[in-house]
């Protein structure tokens, strides 16, 4: 069902002061707030003040001045980009469950890094030297509590996610003779305005490699081959290969793997949907949606929906869904 | 694309397969350049002998639909033909052959002394 354009209107303009007001201004202010109470005890703090904890107390230091504006300038840019990522809504004029979380997660963070902040330098108050400062440990723990609480609070602020599934179209069967065989085959590629953005994503991530390789080779073989797992997994992940027939659907990802098949005997009916990736899967690729429906989610419109026999939903989003999902009724009903 | 094959039907398997690859790639929902699978693999995948999948990839690489390169398989050939306006043409022959009770038979061979 689709609201007319002036009842949506009211709400998205309501929406969009509970997004600046949640996700902008209360981040903001709880940082602005907790940036003014620990300049007031620059005077009693020891120069410089531990800034990281190890197993044995202090073992990092740097200048207050740091450590009162990590909070505000990492709070300022992640609350503008929720703000913008959210601003358009969904089609309806809400929220989804997405938007809600980026909003609910600008919360948390202020309140986390401002309570660590003011925390770590409330027990240096005094101090002659930041290496007799205490343990963290409480602080942290109050942190996480105080953060995840206020959080809470935001997303109960926000309005329901706005559900933005379509209703399924079940795909009959082509009217084939038993002794008639269908192949329907086809290539499903993410977006290019998603292929951008991946890209960007992977060159940042390959740069961050190279400069740790350049100044901490002893500490590279982890991140090094966690990046490169996440790299090559994005890379095959851009274009998956789906073959429908007599196998039942098996989806193959350019380089082979990942792949998925699910094979005719384990199929309930299969219908046609229209995804809305970021409302409905919070994304791109291989995904889960909350409500349990998985699959490959390339791009916005329609796609296949296969419900298994034990319940679940698995899509495919592709071009030419219709005949797709018609051709996989036929081999499911064999 | 979508293929479908009946092996009882009276028509020869391979034509049949040709012919459905051939409407996939008029209505686009096969585009050039594309890969299509390789002869095993369409061989499995719809049950049939794999010399069936050679012979009707090699007739739609002389009707010049499709590219077959070693090492590379088959691929959609870059058609400069438009097929949509012919299609409008070809309904309406078929429809005047169909009151005028005109066999297929028949009609394929008007069109194609005509051609030649």
């Amino acid at each position: 069902m689709t609201l007319p354009a002036e009842s949506i209107a009211p709400q998205r303009a309501r929406n969009r002061r509970l997004i600046i007001v949640i996700g902008v201004v209360i981040p903001l202010l709880i940082t602005v707030v907790g940036a003014f109470v620990m300049a007031l005890w620059i005077p009693e703090l020891p120069n410089p003040v531990a800034s990281h904890w190890g197993t044995n107390g202090p073992d990092g230091y740097s200048s207050v001045g740091g450590v009162i504006a990590l909070p505000l300038l990492i709070t300022l840019v992640f609350a503008v980009l929720a703000a913008i990522v959210s601003w358009e809504g969904a089609p309806q004029g809400g929220l989804v469950w997405a938007h809600k979380i980026l909003i609910a997660t600008s919360v948390f963070l202020a309140a986390l890094l401002t309570v660590i902040a003011a925390g770590s330098l409330a027990i240096q108050r005094g101090l002659e030297s930041a290496d007799a400062a205490g343990d963290v440990g409480g602080v942290m723990l109050a942190a996480f509590v105080v953060a995840t609480m206020l959080a809470l609070f935001g997303w109960l602020m926000l309005p329901a996610a706005e559900k933005v599934q379509s209703a399924p179209v079940v795909a009959e069967p082509i009217g084939a003779t038993s002794t008639e065989r269908v192949h329907f085959s086809t290539t499903t590629r993410l977006g290019p305005g998603v292929v951008v953005i991946a890209v960007v994503a992977l060159v940042a991530l390959g740069l961050a490699l190279t400069i740790q390789a350049a100044s901490n080779p002893t500490e590279l073989l982890l991140p090094a081959s966690i990046g490169l797992f996440v790299i090559a997994l994005a890379v095959s992940t851009l274009s998956w290969r789906v073959t429908i027939d007599h196998r039942g659907l098996r989806v193959r990802s350019a380089m082979g793997w990942p792949r998925a098949t699910i094979a005719p005997d384990q199929i309930d009916s299969v219908a046609v949907v229209d995804v809305n990736p970021i409302g409905e899967f919070g994304g791109y690729g291989w995904r889960w949606a909350p409500d349990g429906r998985s699959g490959i989610v390339l791009s916005k419109g329609e796609a296949i929906e296969v419900k298994r026999t034990n319940g679940k939903k698995f899509i495919v989003t592709m071009h030419d869904a219709k005949r797709g999902a018609e051709a996989l009724a036929t081999v499911a009903k064999k | 694309m979508l293929i479908r094959v009946d092996s009882a039907s009276e028509i020869p398997l391979f034509e049949q397969l040709a012919s459905s690859i051939r409407s996939s790639v008029i209505d686009r929902s096969l585009r050039a350049g594309e890969r299509l699978p390789s002869a095993r693999e369409l061989a499995d995948s719809l049950d049939i002998n794999v010399h069936t999948v050679l012979r009707a990839y090699q007739q739609l690489r002389d009707e010049g639909f499709i590219e077959l390169r070693r090492g590379r398989g088959a691929t959609v050939a870059a058609t400069p033909h438009s097929y949509e306006s012919l299609a409008a043409g070809v309904s309406a022959v078929v429809a005047d052959a169909r009151t005028a009770n005109v066999s297929l038979a028949a009609l394929t061979a008007l069109i194609r002394s005509e051609y030649q």
